[in-house]
């Protein structure tokens, strides 16, 4: 066999695949492409299934048409949105837990209507911006209430003037196509099960938006020196990063800051405050590697099946941040941190004008990440599962944690 | 032959250091070992260089490891000063407990530790190795979302890491009452409290010195579960009968409820003088009820 084609070679409907992002080998390439080709294929299968549930009527055949006069690069967009995700899988969860009759069932059914309709907005608006570029207002804007609509991916925008005209912007791109969303009712959103959304919302000032863009372009090239595969994976799966300005102090330093992903919206991270002078670009950097591996791990599960069941009652104190989080959770935290302490480690090999702050900066955070890793139980041991789970979970997991315990002599006599 | 008994430990009141020297196990203080720390640069982080005969101490001993938490050590606070994460400490510990015939509670922070998890997961943890034990039904909420109490009787908000306030919570920190609520269901039945020091002596006692009759095989499994799903050979549990049931609310490996008793200050003293951790013996058996 010609040995030039098994880079190709992966099989990415194990989870074993997933072992090549601690590994930055010749396969990365051949994963990252798998995992976003079926994600998108799994995608297009979901909005057919909506489509096709005869319940969903009038609503469903406008979906259908619009979608169907958007070309493949739209539809593809349409698809790969975080927004499309999470309405399917609210519409799904509806249809899964609505009972037969009583007040639950129409509650259920009120779920499933507004999750429909959200479908149908997204790709109206996909199909209004793709109009107003070539010239041509839709209804859909000429009836909206909105001054601003964007594309459900986050990367295109359409503001009105007080004359009632539409034109085109785009948001500031990070990497040339991630957006930095920092105004849209997405990023506004209060949601109390967020730590970083939960936070009250203020505005950036023009100086305060410069800092974010200009640290969060150098976090990127830092992480594009360190390790250029990290820097593909975030263009590959982060579509648009929301950045929240809360509390201009609080006295709980650990809450100034913050980032998270939320698997129902996989493309999506959130950074808040990182306008602050005190948040240095590596720990920017450190962030948005964390949060783009945990998008990473979600576009596969999205693919392929969730590794562990959505279980909130059960949770596994993270040896790393001492918090009990679900096991899915947990599964990532363990790529997440092996991965941050790679990119770290690398940042630190290739870096020419790191200061002496930041470096110890990343001496800590790497020590943070390393601990996690140094203890007496497996790693996979502590996962609180009723289910039987895919053996290669467990086993990547205490790779990994084998791994570190080599490089860092644990248990060895110094 | 009999292995030496070392009995590593942070707090002078610790019911199992305070019987150590009596039943003629070896104590050592944490703070000792600070001479053999140093803050280090990363990846070191921190050197611990114990010396040959401390090393050589530890060769084939029985440990009883009570490093559960560091507070008014100066271990903890050489480890603040240099900036140094608490699990660094435990880390290093291990390559002196490697060198143990056995190790008595795991190593590690609390909710690393086995010995030390929160309560929803004791729960969990016990369940695995004893499928029928009852624990306690609750809610568990997500950020600032407010839990659905509706499942529950008589809710009340607990801190996952208190185990024995179960009338009214005094351990609930500001954010955990705000943030992630836990609440159970209040215990109803007759609180109990069961020891054990190895695999066959155990005992019972009533708090609140109302006693009803149990089953003292099924204290014994629980034990027995107990001491295996938290890596420990001695240990304290929270049960409430419930009519001729026992749930289970919590383990400690503390033993604060029971450190006065003088059923349990002998059974300790049996317990650390044992030739060997699992304390198999038949002259050591006990099953007592006061």
């Amino acid at each position: 066999m010609n040995a030039q084609l098994k880079p190709l070679e992966a099989d990415v409907a194990r989870p074993a695949c997933l072992m090549e992002i601690t590994r930055t080998g010749a396969r990365m390439d051949a994963v990252m492409e798998g995992i976003m080709w079926a994600r998108l294929r799994r995608m297009r299968t979901r909005l057919q299934e909506a489509l096709g549930n005869a319940e969903h009527g009038v609503i469903a055949r406008s979906i259908h048409a619009i979608y169907e006069a958007l070309p493949a690069d739209r539809q593809a967009r349409v698809l790969l949105s975080s927004e499309f995700c999470e309405s399917y899988m609210a519409l799904d969860a509806a249809r899964k837990q609505r009972p037969e009759a009583g007040a639950d069932a129409m509650a259920w059914d009120a779920e499933s209507a507004r999750n429909l309709c959200a479908i149908h907005d997204l790709v109206q608006r996909e199909k209004a911006l793709l109009d107003l570029a070539s010239g041509s207002t839709s209804r859909y804007l000429l009836e909206s209430r909105d001054w601003v609509v964007d594309s459900p991916v986050g990367d295109q925008l359409a503001r009105k003037d007080v004359q009632g005209r539409w034109t085109l912007e785009t948001p500031p791109m990070l990497g040339d196509c991630v957006a930095v969303d920092l105004h849209s009712k997405v990023a506004r959103h209060h949601e109390p099960r967020s730590g970083v959304l939960s936070q009250p919302c203020l505005a950036l000032d023009e100086a305060e938006q410069a800092v974010v863009l200009d640290k969060l372009s150098r976090a990127l090239a830092g992480i594009d020196r360190a390790e250029p595969l990290y820097g593909l994976v975030i263009r590959n799966f982060v579509r648009r990063i929301v950045v929240r300005k809360s509390e201009e102090s609080t006295p709980d330093v650990a809450r100034r800051f913050g980032s998270e992903h939320v698997p129902r919206q996989p493309g999506s991270l959130r950074l808040l405050n990182i306008h602050h002078p005190e948040l240095s670009v590596e720990a920017c950097m450190e962030s948005i590697m964390h949060e783009s591996t945990h998008n990473f791990l979600a576009a596969w599960e999205l693919a392929n099946g969730f590794f562990v069941a959505n279980d909130y009652q059960h949770r596994v104190v993270s040896p790393w941040s001492g918090n009990p989080i679900p096991n899915s959770s947990y599964i990532h935290a363990v790529f997440v941190y092996y991965v941050c302490h790679r990119l770290l480690k690398s940042h630190l090999a290739v870096a020419d004008n790191i200061d002496a702050a930041a470096r110890a900066h990343v001496h800590r955070r790497l020590a943070v990440c390393a601990a996690g890793f140094l203890i007496e139980q497996d790693l996979s041991s502590r996962l609180m599962s009723t289910q039987p789970l895919n053996a290669d979970i467990g086993t990547m997991m205490d790779d990994m944690q084998a791994d570190m315990k080599r490089e860092y002599g644990y248990g060895r006599q110094q | 032959m009999k292995a030496r008994t070392i009995v590593l430990y942070t707090d002078h009141a610790d019911p199992v250091a305070r019987r150590a020297a009596q039943a003629g196990a070896e104590l050592l203080h944490l703070d000792e070992l600070l001479p053999m720390v140093r803050a280090g640069n990363w990846p070191a982080v921190l050197d611990f260089e114990p010396s040959a005969a401390m090393r050589e101490q530890f060769i084939g001993a029985r440990v009883v490891n009570r490093v559960f938490s560091l507070a008014n050590t100066r271990m903890d606070g050489f480890l603040r000063e240099s900036g140094i994460d608490a699990r660094w400490l435990h880390i290093r510990l291990q390559s002196l407990l490697e060198s143990a015939a056995s190790v008595c509670h795991d190593t590690g922070v609390r909710g690393v530790s086995r010995t030390l998890m929160p309560l929803n997961v004791q729960w969990f943890e016990l369940k695995r190795v004893l499928a029928d034990i009852q624990t306690p039904d609750f809610v568990y909420s997500i950020g600032y979302e407010a839990p659905d109490l509706r499942g529950l009787v008589d809710p009340l908000q607990k801190s996952v890491w208190s185990l024995f306030d179960w009338k009214q919570e005094r351990n609930l920190l500001p954010e955990e009452k705000r943030r992630h609520q836990f609440f159970v269901s209040r215990p109803q039945g007759v609180p109990l409290v069961s020891y054990f020091c190895g695999g066959s002596a155990d005992g019972i006692f009533f708090p609140r010195g109302e006693a009803v009759p149990i089953d003292l095989q099924r204290v014994h499994a629980i034990n027995q579960a107990a001491r295996r799903a938290f890596r420990s050979e001695t240990g304290e549990l929270l049960l409430f009968a419930e009519g001729g049931q026992l749930r289970f609310h919590a383990f400690s490996p503390y033993l604060l409820s029971v450190a006065d008793e003088p059923a349990m200050v002998e059974m300790l003293g049996r317990w650390l003088a044992a030739d060997d951790s699992s304390a198999r013996s038949d002259d050591a058996r006990h099953a007592l009820v006061h």
